[in-house]
């Protein structure tokens, strides 16, 4: 190692060595604890699972855009506003909290991973000891304006080799995977009443957090938001909240799959009403619509290989270094079908109580439909339910449980054919234990992972697929 | 080596250092400064309490029969410790209340004398009148009372006591309820 390099190193480790020395305190926490003083369990009810469910604060404090009240105020006592008056009345008199205050991030390791696919091949090498790095930049940036951005770092999407007969052996290169954000600006009308707007590059549900939890049938969001592994959308959104209960929003999105307002776009309405209105018992009745002419086809999947322009030639596959990204659930050999026009409905019931005695626990159902006429003239409707449960003891000790089924998805041929789908109900179980609320440990199964068959091809179908993985996840 | 060549390193870190950090700004602030800095986002700029707001994140501290009554020390307790999960009181759309370290309070029991005293005789301001409402200080009184006697009730029996001692206060309101005993 040449001297100029050992200086390098050592000045990089002296500079975040002191770094450490002095801020480590500051940095205990995560960012939005650091800005409102408040802890994890305020708003979610466990972190696990990506996306971490909501308390009624939480989903508040998302839908308001992350902003909390008399952030105004504490600002001026932090003394980081570049006026000192009583007062100011304009925006250039702020500083937005400082970037201690609004960095944190998010780290998921899979320990273990095991099972078979479809095909018998054993799941072990897809473990990913850094699964997901995910590093946020987010809150209130004045007493009105508010933002969300995450990037997010993939480990679990490894390129494996490209030589032929040696595609499953990885390479170690993983790429920048996503980055979403959010901005929101509100307001306040009235007591506990709120409006405001937002864009973002997301689908606009997001701003409400009513596409969570994950498991729950969802043909909508198409993967994160941004570039990499996910396909971008872009989207405008007006909202409003009012008397503490009545939730309305109104968007307009430029696609499943790109972010052109020009080659057709999408809306989005929901319309939701929350009953109790207390931390301990919160329950949603949320109603949401999603129509336009600018949607892949649920039943196909999307791919765009970063190796091969087309068709990759004899004895290359780039099943590892393509974009693989369907809303839907891809029926096998289902017809290569363009979209002219879809409507969709998804009605949910959320339950949250947090810190109910010893227990708290969210609970979820969802019924969703999709139909989606395409240009040749077919069609395909999709009719899912589902149901959901987080579980915890004394917020340490938690289990995960979900079900989902189709109840209905059947493709209509242009000639009028109609041909049902064969497929049997997903479910999955996950143990949770959380030595600390940002510290916790999963072991997940998934013992039936399946493939969908038209009914006239039902020798296709497969469910010998199972998993299992033990995972670990640090929020800080 | 040559020193010089720490110089890069050494600007950056004083840099970066110089940069405020919010638990250094805290210690230059006195009472009233920190109730706007640790205890406002969540219990209003005057103590009024954030019900009216979206999200609601705390109750009214100013006419609250816990907060006039009860002695300084337990006040400072509650602070120290926040009041997390079983422990909270209010049955409501308020989170958990969280816990106050020296780090981020140094005198607890300072700021819940300030709590006692100044917050309450704290005017209200054109800022606060707006978020209150048409809510007098009087209304705001008998509500936060007639709430606390119901949350007490309801909660006691799942509270677990403060490691602070265990003390019990006789909570007098303005509605004169009748023996309201809280346990901390």
């Amino acid at each position: 190692m040449s001297t100029g390099m050992k200086t390098l190193l050592i000045c990089i480790a002296l500079f975040f060595g002191l770094q450490f020395g002095v801020t480590q305190d500051a940095q205990a926490v995560a960012a939005f604890a650091r800005q409102t003083g408040m802890n994890c369990n305020s708003c979610h009810i466990g972190t696990y699972n990506i996306v971490p469910n909501f308390t009624r604060t939480g989903r508040l404090f998302a839908m308001r855009g992350y902003q909390v009240p008399y952030i105004r105020e504490r600002l001026h006592a932090e003394g980081d506003t570049g006026n000192n008056n009583e007062q100011s009345k304009y925006g250039g008199d702020y500083l937005a909290l400082n970037w201690t205050d609004f960095f944190s991030a998010r780290l998921i390791s899979e320990v273990v991973r095991g099972g078979e696919d479809a095909s018998g091949r054993s799941l072990d090498e897809r473990s990913s000891p850094i699964n997901r790095m995910s590093l946020f930049f987010s809150g209130a940036i004045t007493d009105w304006l508010g933002v969300w951005t995450e990037i997010g770092y993939l480990g679990n999407n490894s390129l494996h080799s490209v030589t032929p007969n040696r595609q499953n052996e990885q390479t170690g290169v993983n790429f920048f995977a996503y980055d979403e954000y959010r901005i929101n600006a509100s307001w306040d009308f009235g007591k506990n009443s709120f409006y405001g707007f937002s864009m973002g590059n997301e689908h606009p549900n997001v701003g409400a957090q009513f596409q969570y939890p994950l498991p729950l049938p969802d043909l909508w969001s198409n993967g994160q938001g941004g570039v990499g592994k996910s396909m971008n959308m872009a989207n405008l959104s007006a909202f409003m909240f009012y008397d503490d209960r009545l939730y309305l929003q109104i968007a307009g999105v430029t696609g499943a799959d790109n972010t052109n307002w020009s080659d057709g776009s999408n809306y989005y309405l929901n319309v939701s009403y929350d009953w109790f209105r207390k931390t301990r018992n919160d329950l949603w009745l949320i109603g949401e619509y999603y129509a336009g002419n600018d949607f892949p086809s649920i039943m196909t999947r999307i791919k765009d290989s970063f190796l091969c322009t087309g068709v990759c030639p004899p004895g290359v596959t780039d099943e590892n270094l393509s974009i693989s990204n369907t809303p839907g659930d891809v029926i096998v050999n289902a017809p290569v079908e363009r979209v002219r026009h879809f409507d969709s409905l998804r009605l949910s019931l959320e339950h949250s109580a947090a810190d109910r005695g010893p227990h708290t626990w969210y609970a979820a159902t969802t019924f969703l439909t999709m139909t989606q006429d395409f240009e040749s003239g077919a069609k395909v409707e999709d009719t899912q339910v589902g149901a959901y449960l987080r579980y915890f003891y004394a917020r340490t000790y938690g289990v995960e449980v979900f079900v989902r089924d189709h109840l209905k998805y059947e493709y209509t041929t242009p000639a009028g054919l109609k041909r049902d789908t064969y497929t049997k109900p997903n479910y999955g179980i996950t143990f949770l234990w959380y030595p600390a609320m940002n510290f916790d440990f999963w072991l997940s199964f998934s013992p039936r992972v399946q493939n969908i068959v038209f009914d006239d091809q039902r020798g296709l179908y497969n469910d010998k697929a199972s998993s299992y993985v033990l995972g670990m996840e640090y929020n800080f | 080596m040559r020193f010089e060549a720490l110089l890069p390193s050494l600007a950056l870190s004083l840099f970066f250092l110089s940069m405020p950090i919010s638990d250094a700004t805290a210690s230059e602030v006195d009472a009233a400064g920190y109730y706007k800095l640790r205890c406002a986002t969540c219990h209003g700029v005057n103590g009024e309490g954030t019900r009216d707001k979206s999200p609601s994140l705390g109750p009214p501290l100013r006419g609250n029969p816990l907060v006039i009554n009860a002695p300084a020390e337990m006040l400072a307790s509650i602070i120290r410790h926040g009041r997390g999960g079983q422990q909270r009181a209010y049955d409501d759309a308020y989170p958990n209340m969280p816990a106050f370290d020296a780090g981020l309070i140094p005198d607890a029991v300072g700021l819940a004398t300030y709590l006692k005293t100044g917050l309450q005789q704290q005017e209200t301001t054109s800022h606060s009148s707006d978020s209150l409402g048409s809510q007098t200080p009087a209304r705001v009184d008998a509500a936060e009372t007639a709430e606390q006697g119901e949350v007490i009730h309801e909660a006691g029996p799942n509270r677990a006591p403060a490691d602070e001692g265990h003390l019990q206060t006789q909570l007098v309101g303005p509605l004169q309820q009748p023996s309201l005993h809280l346990t901390e």
